[in-house]
């Protein structure tokens, strides 16, 4: 009898220590942040820029009067009205630029905010894709370096949009379809050698 | 004064439910009917007036669709008291603001003070917070008038402090010169960032009576357009119709820039008060 007592004792006992340490219930926007682990947004860094373009906490988190009572519900508004999503941040970092516009900044993990068209052989067939919709490109691909860096590249043969010697042929293409070299070179890139030797 | 509208069925004429309001009544020459609703022509009250149907007593319940958004003409009504005060009076109907709590000399309405504490304070000697007597528990006071969900996000502030925040909360006390009070079991509740008090009735230099007061008791918050709002709304687009269908009707949020605030230990609109709480590490 005295053994079944300790063991209850001791049962009870390391209940209450498993019950102490248990960590207290994450809250909604704690439990929603770990749904999102892939997107960055440091408080403190956007601090000075939004206390400049007068949108603070209030921008992001709103406390506006409602009507509503059923706490529930309040609940589950306060949670969509709560979390920014896409449009209020990419309104600074993508759309009017006002804000840095490196996707890694915020996705730390570009994979899980790449198309799903964008596997491994994607870099050897995204030409027919950029040629038919470049400004699908450019929703993400905000700088043009991003395909200059290859396309310009000197260094190796397999990225060259021109082949060697193209400079000395170049001339009949762009008589012919000028609109394809601007698709790349902006004027002054001709200018920079026709102003100087003529056509 | 708020109609009932649940008519009884019997037999064919209509029978009312003594909380409707009168039928066949003379309107008062000092009342002004709004735009769209007519007496009849000795100057009475018909159906007619506020539903818009003709003969509406002939008909049969059944025929009546008491579930329509103009049942009530000019419908839908978000507030129905809405619908009775384009005729009556407001005014009379309205609940006493006990936040205005000084009179045109700058003395305290005594009654204002007693609708939360049992008896009122010395103003000289103001007592120490837990001297201090209400009518009822400090977390539960304000939802008397105040319904239990006043603004987004109250409820999810309702819950009780972590030792870190409380920490930030004890410091920003000190750098502001401010109360930011708990409840009893160290919860955040309304006073915690509201101030019940108007400006003036506690000595300003007094920590508990030091607030964000850009505006008048009466006038309440200011809220302005911003050329966030649209943005704001884009960003909801997505998840806003998800909600309604959860909830089973529409909803509307929307940002509208805080430009003014009142009774407020800390200003919101600047994120300080937010920062008394909230600390992040980067």
């Amino acid at each position: 009898m005295k053994h079944i007592s300790s063991v209850i004792l001791l049962s009870l006992l390391s209940l209450m220590v498993v019950a102490g340490d248990a960590p207290e219930e994450k809250r909604w926007w704690e439990k929603r942040v770990d749904q999102r682990p892939a997107l960055y947004f440091p408080h403190n860094a956007h601090d000075q820029a939004m206390e400049e373009s007068g949108v603070l906490c209030l921008a992001c988190h709103p406390f506006g009067k409602i009507d509503e009572t059923d706490p529930e519900a309040v609940g589950e508004m306060s949670a969509v009205a709560n979390e920014p999503l896409e449009a209020i941040c990419h309104s600074c970092h993508v759309e009017d630029r006002s804000a840095p516009t490196e996707c890694r900044l915020c996705h730390p993990d570009p994979k899980k905010i790449w198309p799903r068209d964008h596997d491994l052989d994607y870099v050897r067939l995204h030409g027919p894709d950029a040629l038919e919709d470049e400004r699908a490109c450019s929703s993400c691909h905000l700088d043009l370096n991003y395909c200059v860096d290859c396309h310009f590249r000197r260094d190796a043969a397999s990225h060259r949009e021109h082949g060697l010697g193209y400079r000395l042929s170049h001339g009949l293409e762009a008589r012919m379809d000028p609109q394809k070299c601007s698709s790349c070179h902006n004027p002054s890139y001709c200018f920079d050698c026709h102003r100087e030797i003529g056509p | 004064m708020l109609f009932c509208l649940l008519l009884a069925t019997s037999g064919h004429a209509l029978e009312l439910s003594s909380r409707h309001h009168p039928v066949a009544v003379a309107i008062p020459e000092s009342m002004t009917l709004p735009d769209g609703m007519r007496a009849d022509d000795k100057g009475r009250l018909t159906c007619a007036t506020c539903h818009g149907i003709e003969d509406l007593e002939d008909k049969r319940r059944e025929d009546i669709d008491v579930e329509a958004e103009d049942f009530l003409r000019g419908g839908p009504w978000k507030k129905l008291d809405a619908f009775c005060f384009q005729c009556h009076d407001e005014k009379p109907y309205q609940r006493l603001n006990i936040h205005v709590q000084l009179d045109e000399k700058g003395a305290p309405r005594e009654e204002t003070c007693n609708y939360c504490h049992r008896e009122t304070p010395d103003r000289e000697h103001p007592p120490e917070r837990d001297e201090v007597e209400l009518r009822l528990p400090v977390e539960r006071i304000c939802l008397g008038c105040h319904l239990k969900t006043p603004h987004l996000n109250a409820l999810a502030h309702s819950r009780k402090v972590e030792e870190k925040m409380l920490e930030n909360i004890q410091a920003a006390e000190k750098e502001h010169g401010i109360i930011l009070p708990l409840d009893g079991k160290g919860h955040v509740t309304c006073v915690t960032c509201h101030s019940p008090h108007e400006k003036g009735v506690i000595d300003p230099q007094h920590p508990a009576g030091r607030q964000t007061a850009d505006r008048g008791v009466e006038e309440g918050p200011e809220y302005l357009p911003s050329r966030w709002s649209p943005i704001y709304q884009a960003d909801k687009e997505e998840r806003l119709p998800e909600l309604e269908k959860k909830l089973g009707r529409p909803v509307t949020l929307q940002y509208r820039r805080l430009a003014a605030e009142v009774l407020m230990r800390l200003p919101a609109r600047d994120g300080s008060l937010c920062r008394a709480c909230h600390s992040f590490d980067d």
